[in-house]
């Protein structure tokens, strides 16, 4: 398995879709830090830094939110059908290692690509939204649990689209996964509409189906909710409207976000295994 | 022991039937030819042997494990019908990774020397996006070679390669024989087969038509015959027509004949000696030419391709 990762890791140095990940995140991290330098503080109304600060962060975190999954999706898309497509897995299969071993050796090793582009992006965003604005997340645990939540977003996109990669062809997979994820984005915001407007059962009921279908906005509310803390200014988080967390999902959906990414890679194995190449 | 043992060895594509019930069995040392026209099932009954295709139902043994077992994959080679390396690493990575996925140490020393033995010498350190399609069918020969293996599978091996590519991978396979390496050949190029395969087996609509040795298939049953005589006179002609080969005599001059026949090569010498003893002189014993190419089409049918 540990050859499988490892030639993974370097398929990915290879192609040069580290230095172009990482090239294009440097570039939209400068543009968030010439973004911030140019539009400057707010006047001094209470409170008015710290609003700034975080409808800042909030926009950048979308931006990651997207980012991600998208990273994810591109990262992954092709990396069973497109080997099965070229032809280069033929040979590799009949090889002494069992599939799951080989299913598991490139989701390790693409997913550390994912989850490293994750931190990069995460971290980056937060320290520039910090140095213009000063302290805006709760607290180092807030930061880590919020995090945690991006990082689970990536790995459960990762799991969904290698999934996808032993079912259907390359195009189709990212076709579906990629909607997949903006369905899950479009049902939260109406929950999250639902909860500032019209509190009623059907949004919210919207907002959960879409979040059991593919928990990742959930995931993004989540951290959106929990990186801030205590520290939140009263009222602030309303803002956002559809881009915020008013009605932030509770902690069982990320214990559902676990299982569901490890009921996919379970699934993924599944799959993979009764499939004829 | 049989390097290759198939029980009733079936693949079903929904309702298509692509192997029904293969018995095959290969002896270890030999090169051995499947042969069948398109959609025969020769590819989908390699692919199974090898890992890539699970069966409907049968079993098989390879080098005396079940097919299911990881052990006879570590005595094996593959080079696939589809053979496609990744690009991104060059043909000496492609050797050390298959190395490492057999967990066996391959040298550069000798990654160069399979490298060379393919015909690649000196392009271990090129990319394999750079290698036209004939050099990655090299290379796929090298990975099937990685690990020193007891038994090759080898899907139409030699379709990308030119003549002078085909006669050198000819060679490599006798030599490998020499080796005591048994090698499953699947390949359209009836001649190559005619010419490496010790047996042989036939396949069409997913089912075995003949297994035996080459020599039978092509030499075996009834053939015709030219036999060219001297001083048979009209009654040994009519004996030769009422006896049990149905001879047909047409006359030259001068006494001269030639004289067709269709018998068993078994009974030619009988043949021979009752011409002899009618006192007619035999000059020479001609079959009538024909191939691997004339038994497969015999068997299949030109309809068939």
């Amino acid at each position: 398995m540990r050859t499988v990762v490892r030639y993974s890791l370097k398929e990915t140095l290879r192609k040069r879709l580290i230095v172009a990940a990482g090239g294009l995140t440097f570039l939209f991290l400068l543009l968030f830090f010439l973004f911030l330098k140019w539009v400057g503080k707010p006047p001094a109304l209470p409170g008015g830094t710290y609003i700034a600060g975080l409808s800042y962060l909030y926009l950048g975190l979308f931006a990651a939110y997207v980012m991600i999954a998208l990273f994810a999706v591109l990262i992954f898309v092709a990396s069973i059908s497109g080997e099965i497509d070229d032809g280069t897995l033929l040979a590799v299969v009949p090889r002494p290692i069992r599939r799951s071993r080989l299913i598991l050796g490139k989701w390790v090793g693409l997913s550390i690509v994912v989850l490293s582009y994750t931190t990069i992006l995460f971290f980056g965003l937060v320290l520039i939204d910090q140095a213009q604005f000063g302290q805006v997340v709760g607290g180092t645990v807030n930061l880590f649990l919020a995090y945690g939540n991006f990082l689970l977003e990536g790995l459960l996109v990762s799991t969904v689209t290698l999934l996808g990669s032993t079912l259907t062809a390359t195009m189709t997979n990212g076709i579906v996964v990629s909607s997949a994820v903006l369905i899950a984005f479009l049902g939260g915001a109406l929950e999250q509409l639902g909860a500032l407007t019209a509190p009623g059962p059907a949004f919210t009921v919207i907002g959960w189906v879409t979040s059991l279908l593919i928990p990742t906005d959930a995931l993004y509310r989540r951290a959106l909710y929990q990186i801030l803390g205590n520290h939140a200014y009263p009222g602030a988080v309303a803002g956002f409207g559809p881009f915020g967390a008013v009605h932030p999902p509770g902690e069982g959906m990320v214990f559902y976000a676990i299982l569901y990414t490890f009921g996919m890679l379970m699934l993924t194995i599944w799959s993979f295994g009764v499939r004829d190449l | 022991m049989k390097a290759i043992q198939t029980l009733g060895l079936t693949k079903t594509f929904r309702q298509r039937v692509a192997c029904d019930h293969i018995n095959l069995s290969v002896n270890q040392g030999e090169i051995f030819g499947l042969l069948g026209p398109n959609g025969a099932g020769k590819s989908t009954l390699v692919k199974m042997l090898v890992g890539l295709v699970n069966p409907s139902a049968g079993s098989a043994r390879v080098l005396g494990y079940s097919f299911r077992e990881m052990a006879p994959r570590k005595r094996m080679g593959y080079l696939p019908e589809l053979f496609r390396y990744q690009p991104w690493l060059t043909a000496d990575e492609v050797l050390a990774f298959h190395a490492q996925l057999l967990k066996t140490p391959l040298p550069q020393g000798e990654r160069e020397a399979l490298l060379d033995r393919v015909g690649l010498r000196g392009r271990g350190y090129e990319r394999v996006k750079a290698f036209s399609k004939g050099m990655q069918q090299r290379l796929g020969l090298a990975v099937a070679l990685v690990g020193k293996p007891d038994l090759i599978f080898l899907d139409e091996p030699t379709s990308a390669l030119d003549p002078i590519g085909r006669h050198e991978v000819s060679e490599l396979l006798q030599e490998l024989r020499q080796d005591g390496v048994t090698i499953f050949l699947n390949s359209h190029l009836l001649s190559d087969v005619e010419k490496l395969c010790d047996s042989v087996a036939l396949i069409d609509g997913g089912q075995v038509l003949y297994q035996g040795s080459l020599q039978d298939a092509i030499y075996g049953g009834v053939r015709r015959y030219r036999v060219q005589v001297e001083g048979l006179t009209a009654e040994g002609a009519e004996a030769m027509q009422a006896g049990p080969h149905a001879a047909v005599v047409q006359w030259g001059a001068k006494l001269r004949a030639e004289i067709r026949v269709s018998l068993m090569r078994e009974d030619l010498p009988q043949v021979v000696q009752q011409l002899v003893d009618l006192g007619v002189k035999v000059y020479e014993v001609e079959p009538d030419h024909s191939s691997l190419e004339d038994w497969f089409l015999s068997r299949i049918g030109k309809d068939a391709r």
